[in-house]
């Protein structure tokens, strides 16, 4: 699983790697809703919680938010 | 401990929003306000059970300013592993066990699938309510500020806590920094009190060979509530790498001190040559956590698809170490449905302080927890969203994931978990 994950990863990643400098009127795709980096903030939100109650790492994308005695 | 939760429709929303030059109001189809409704169910294979409702109620005012109120309401219920050795359904020389924290507890120890004794749960009900105030407001052309405060109250838990961040947009919004800061006050007041940790709980009736670091005939000392402090700190970089992708990169450090002890959580003293449970006592953690992680996250539009994939290393000096890759495709069916795949693997590592059980050879060690979340693991989720557009106006959708969680060097069995959440997005 871990290898196969990696696999995904690494082509995902090298058939986007190639950088441009985007003017700003090349942006059309870029603009979209679902191109926002959390374009769903409950379902974002509810995940954190249920890792954070289950895991002993958290965090890493924002600061802030409520505490709970989940973990 | 702090729950992660986005400050975030407008921290990273916004990031994105004016790292495309959008206006945050373009975003949300020209909208003044939005409500988002969104109500999850939780469930473990015979263990714990959640039910959470939550609601965002955003005011768009324009030029990117922006306010979000957030409302949640947890119920949990269930048994939770309580860091008690696990011995199956085989017989066992278990402890009769009274806590103070009123919580209830199974006593019988021993065997009993039957009667469905497991002494290694614990028993809980609980109730939570959150309230988050976020507030995104342009100062400059190319620098934005995000507020927010938060609230969390549980039966024997409450935080409140403050964050702000700053997004600099340079080279004609290509690239967008990204500086957060964020402190919250956490207390636990358990009823019955804070024990002492690595006191004792319970000795067993016949005591053949307790160690000399058990006090079997003394209480154990209370304490009347626990605080701790929890800073967090984020630096991060948003790059536009090209037409279709966006990248994301994030340092982010949190100091904890205090209480970071689990009140509930237990240890099984073990006799090696009686071969069973002599004494449980209660963990004992260090009071001060140090932690950090590297995160990094593309965002990839195929021309009709989008994709997202991330991955963070996290470590601390508790000496847990984890990666956590995560992806999701979200498949475009037709201009209004779509199929979002959600594939997540996490490993972790052990705390240095953790451990199954004492030995009654062993000496007595600083800090010992047998929480099964401190221990070598990994998490595997799989899930499927569907969602519908509702024209300019809002979304709905369904989501369901499968979480299985495996434990290594402990004889916990696999968690299982099934996830279902729906969702109603209003633009009005």
């Amino acid at each position: 699983m871990p290898k196969f994950l990696v696999l995904i990863a690494a082509s995902l990643v090298f058939s986007a790697c190639a950088f441009e400098k985007v003017e700003p009127w090349d942006r059309e795709y870029l603009a979209e809703d679902k191109m926002q980096l959390v374009p769903d903030t409950l379902e974002y939100a509810f995940d954190e919680h249920i890792y954070f109650s289950n895991e002993a790492a958290s965090g890493g994308q924002s600061v802030g938010g409520g505490g709970c005695g989940c973990n | 401990m702090q729950l992660k939760k986005l400050p975030i429709r407008s921290a990273l929303t916004l990031a994105t929003c004016t790292l495309l030059g959008t206006g945050q109001s373009q975003a949300d189809d020209d909208s003044d306000w939005n409500m988002d409704i969104s109500s999850l169910y939780y469930a473990e294979n015979e263990r714990v059970t959640v039910n959470k409702l939550q609601s965002i109620l955003s005011r768009d005012n324009g030029e990117g300013e922006k306010l979000d109120f957030s409302l949640v309401y947890d119920t949990m219920s269930g048994a939770s592993p309580n860091g008690r050795l696990y011995t199956g359904d085989s017989n066992t020389n278990s402890v009769s066990v009274t806590t103070a924290s009123g919580f209830a507890f199974d006593v019988s120890g021993g065997t009993s699938a039957q009667s469905g004794s497991q002494p290694w749960l614990t028993e809980f009900k609980d109730t939570r309510v959150a309230l988050n105030v976020d507030w995104s407001k342009p100062v400059m052309r190319n620098f934005t500020t995000h507020w927010g405060l938060s609230a969390s109250v549980e039966n024997d838990y409450n935080s409140f806590g403050g964050n702000m961040s700053a997004n600099i947009d340079m080279f004609q919004k290509r690239t967008t920094l990204t500086l957060g800061a964020g402190m919250n006050l956490d207390s636990v007041d358990p009823n019955g009190g804070i024990p002492e940790g690595l006191g004792r709980l319970e000795c067993a009736d016949s005591t053949p060979n307790i160690p000399n670091w058990i006090d079997c005939d003394a209480p154990v000392t209370r304490y009347e509530a626990g605080e701790k402090i929890v800073n967090d700190y984020l630096i991060g970089l948003t790059q536009v790498w090209n037409r279709y992708t966006l990248m994301q990169f994030n340092y982010a450090y949190g100091n904890i001190t205090g209480y970071l002890t689990d009140p509930y959580k237990q240890v099984s003293v073990i006799d090696n040559t009686f071969d069973g449970e002599i004494a449980i006592l209660y963990e004992k953690r260090p009071d001060v956590r140090q932690r950090q992680s590297v995160f990094w996250k593309m965002v990839r539009h195929r021309i009709r698809d989008v994709y997202r994939l991330s991955y963070r290393y996290f470590w601390d000096n508790w000496a847990v170490r984890a990666h956590t890759v995560d992806f999701r495709y979200r498949w475009e069916l037709s201009p209004k449905h779509y199929l979002q795949p959600h594939l997540r693997y996490s490993r972790q590592t052990a705390a240095g302080f953790f451990g199954t059980h004492l030995s009654s050879d062993d000496e007595l060690p600083d800090y010992f927890s047998a929480d099964n979340r401190l221990g070598e693991q990994n998490t595997y989720t799989a899930g499927l969203k569907y969602g519908v557009k509702l024209g300019s106006n809002g979304e709905i959708g369904l989501r369901v994931e499968m979480l299985q969680q495996h434990y290594l060097n402990n004889p916990l069995p696999d968690m299982e978990v099934l996830v279902v959440q729906g969702s109603v997005s209003l633009n009005f």
